[in-house]
């Protein structure tokens, strides 16, 4: 296809008639007598390219929907067999006679120690991140940033024997003294007469807290780090404190960000398997005590049950386990609209 | 493909007498297979089964043996799947998962062939405390929160002369099901129904103490923790060089040995039905020196109708763990060898599988 008219010259006064349907719109040359990109080549590697991309997204689709369906397929058997109500049940025995089986505890205890984790987590790694981004010098925040990622690098594997050996035992005086001072908050009450012995949703949520730190901290320092420097300055020079210039400048620009990266911590501690299982004693009975021993998780269910489960049982963990992915995708969907959403406005 | 795979190895000589065997004695393991093979099944039974490997696999070069501990349920399933030759289980195949079994095994059967004893038992962390008696109702009553202190009366009654402190007591149980609280949980409803009201189960019905997810963190928490009594398989046990309680089931106190689980074995009724060996064990057993708190090891495999270097590797894995050698070499990982008589039967059942 040959040029069309030159658009744009001075003395055109008419606009270059529209292309015949199907075809692309004539390619216009640059004023200054340059060739631009080949065409002809140059169309061919851009379908080659596209039908790749798109194949690549697909194909991820697709990943997600055969998770999905195989999870549905596997579970659907199991939950027919069920004889009392999969969202109110607390016992766990599917493999019994006349299966019984469902996820309150599951999922009270994996939102309770969730919740513990972020609860704890967030105002640290909020910390974190504002230290590194505006009062550190800049050796130190390169370096606390470094090690702060190699939080996420330890194995979670690791995580639950440190908090197994070190953590949970280590916890009695502390909880004693919660119990003595704020045990008045029913959530922080310990009611044995025995000595705490912490496998309790509060040390899986300490855990946890650190798992998830990394995360949170990260994201929120690319959050920070987005502030318009203008506004930054303006604060300060206007005779703001440092405090007062992070209050009034940073954190209302950062708040969607942060949450953003809040709600994607919790969905990763909603997913955390072999540390959690490892701290957590396990107990069915749903409590609010969470510095009393005992409590199971939609993943420690799977892991703990899953050696042992006859057919209706191994079902019954593909249930819970399909409980988790809903969550899990929930959560994380809303973190992605709130970011999306911040950026857009 | 598979047929071609047999083929081969029938053609290779697979049924030829190896002159060099000699029987049901050390050389169990005459004709060797080759290839890679999986057993699937109990954790608890990884190192005798790693044992037995090690001396299969120094007599039969060209092999190379895995063993897949991820629980007896798991073992069972993935036999019944055609995804491994032979599984461990702590529990004999029953109900649906027998006829799958069977229908798998078709045109030959499925058979339990006990291979292992794993007492239970019951150990304590108390420094300076040497010797410490159990009954069964005692034990049932710290597990499930009626005793909390070392030194109640009730103990303190039942270990005369022993300084009992006045201590907490921590009950260490599975988090995870496994087959070792099951059997143990069976034992307690037998020896002491009235302080165990719950039903055997493999996951463990009481919450009360510390859960632990893997045998090594069991063991761990009873080491670590002062006070300290947990349920803990006597390979682990003695390996990690816990305390072990002595057990009074009425007749005196009994510690674990040889003797003592084969009195429990002798009053235990084995059921045989063609090579199929299942024991109902006598937990609820009152008798001078026995111990009755203790699990039975099966192999489950196919007499016949598994391709040929599988039951090749099979029947020669077998007739080695069933061989004397193989049973000493349980004695030294610390498991308890089959007694006589049950042994004798093992051997004659292995002895008939088919060789491939």
């Amino acid at each position: 296809m040959t040029t069309s008219d030159v658009v744009g010259s001075p003395t055109a006064s008419q606009p270059a008639p529209p292309p015949p349907p199907g075809q692309r719109p004539a390619w216009v040359e640059p004023d200054d007598g340059s060739s631009g990109l080949a065409h002809g080549g140059g169309d061919q590697g851009d379908r080659v390219f596209r039908a790749l991309t798109a194949a690549a997204s697909v194909f991820v689709l697709l990943i997600m929907a055969a998770l999905a369906a195989f999870l549905v397929y596997r579970a659907v058997p199991a939950l027919a067999a069920n004889t009392a109500n999969f969202a109110t049940e607390q016992r766990w025995s599917p493999d019994a006679d006349q299966p019984r089986f469902g996820v309150a505890a599951a999922l009270y205890f994996t939102l309770l120690t969730s919740m513990i984790a972020v609860v704890l987590a967030v105002p640290v790694a909020v910390g974190v991140a504002l230290f590194i981004t505006y009062l550190a010098p800049r050796r130190v925040s390169e370096g606390m940033g470094y090690l702060v990622e190699l939080l996420a690098a330890v194995p979670s594997i690791v995580y639950g024997l440190w908090g197994f050996t070190v953590l949970a035992p280590n916890l009695a005086g502390l909880v004693s003294w919660l119990d003595r001072w704020f045990g008045w908050t029913i959530v922080l009450r310990y009611r044995p007469d025995n000595e705490p012995n912490s496998y309790s949703p509060l040390a899986a949520g300490i855990v946890l807290a650190i798992m998830i730190l990394p995360i949170i901290s990260s994201l929120s320092r690319e959050v920070f780090r987005r502030v318009p420097r203008e506004q930054v300055e303006a604060a300060l020079g206007l005779g703001a404190t440092r405090w007062e210039m992070i209050w009034m400048t940073v954190l209302p620009v950062g708040r969607a960000g942060v949450t953003s990266a809040s709600l994607l911590g919790l969905g990763r501690a909603l997913a955390e398997t072999l540390a959690v299982t490892m701290v957590l004693s396990t107990a069915y009975n749903l409590t609010v005590h969470i510095t009393e021993s005992g409590g199971v998780t939609l993943a420690s269910i799977i892991v703990l049950k899953y050696g042992e489960a006859g057919e209706v049982g191994t079902g019954a963990l593909v249930a819970a386990g399909l409980c988790l992915f809903v969550i899990t995708l929930a959560v994380n969907f809303v973190a992605r609209m709130i970011l999306a959403r911040q950026k857009v406005g | 493909m598979l047929a071609a795979l047999s083929s081969i190895f029938l053609v290779a000589g697979c049924g030829t007498d190896d002159p060099a065997a000699s029987g049901g004695g050390a050389a169990g393991a005459a004709n060797c297979a080759s290839g890679t093979f999986t057993v699937a099944g109990n954790s608890s039974m990884k190192k005798g089964i790693a044992a037995w490997i090690e001396a299969y696999q120094q007599r039969c070069t060209d092999v190379a043996v895995n063993f897949d501990g991820q629980g007896s349920g798991y073992g069972r399933t993935q036999f019944v799947q055609k995804h491994v030759p032979m599984a461990s289980s702590l529990a004999s195949l029953t109900g649906d998962q027998k006829v799958q079994a069977q229908q798998r095994c078709a045109p030959g059967a499925a058979v339990d062939l006990p291979m292992a004893i794993i007492p239970i038992t019951l150990s304590y962390n108390l420094p300076g405390v040497d010797r410490l008696i159990l009954t069964p109702s005692l034990i049932a009553r710290i597990f499930d929160g009626k005793i909390k202190r070392w030194n109640d009366p009730q103990l303190v009654a039942v270990n005369p002369g022993v300084a009992l402190p006045d201590k907490s007591i921590t009950p260490v149980f599975f988090s995870a099901d496994a087959g070792t609280s099951e059997n143990l949980t069976r034992f307690l409803v037998k020896q002491a129904p009235a302080d165990w009201p719950h039903k055997p189960s493999q996951s463990w019905p009481v919450s009360i103490g510390i859960g632990a997810a893997i045998s090594t963190t069991i063991v761990q928490a009873v080491k670590n923790t002062d006070g300290a009594l947990g349920y803990v398989d006597y390979p682990d046990a003695v390996d990690n060089k816990l305390s072990l309680a002595a057990l009074d089931t009425g007749k005196g106190p009994v510690m674990i040995s040889s003797e003592s689980v084969a009195k429990v074995l002798t009053a235990s009724t084995t059921s045989q039905d063609g090579q199929d060996i299942t024991l109902d064990l006598a937990y609820g057993l009152h008798e001078a020196g026995a111990y009755p708190a203790i699990m039975a090891v099966y192999e489950i495999t196919c007499t016949r109708g598994l391709p040929a270097a599988q039951a090749r590797f099979v029947k020669s894995f077998l007739t080695l763990t069933s061989s004397d050698e193989g049973q000493r070499l349980l004695a030294d990982a610390r498991y308890i060898p089959l007694p006589p008589d049950l042994h004798n039967r093992v051997t004659t059942a292995v002895a008939q599988l088919a060789a491939g």
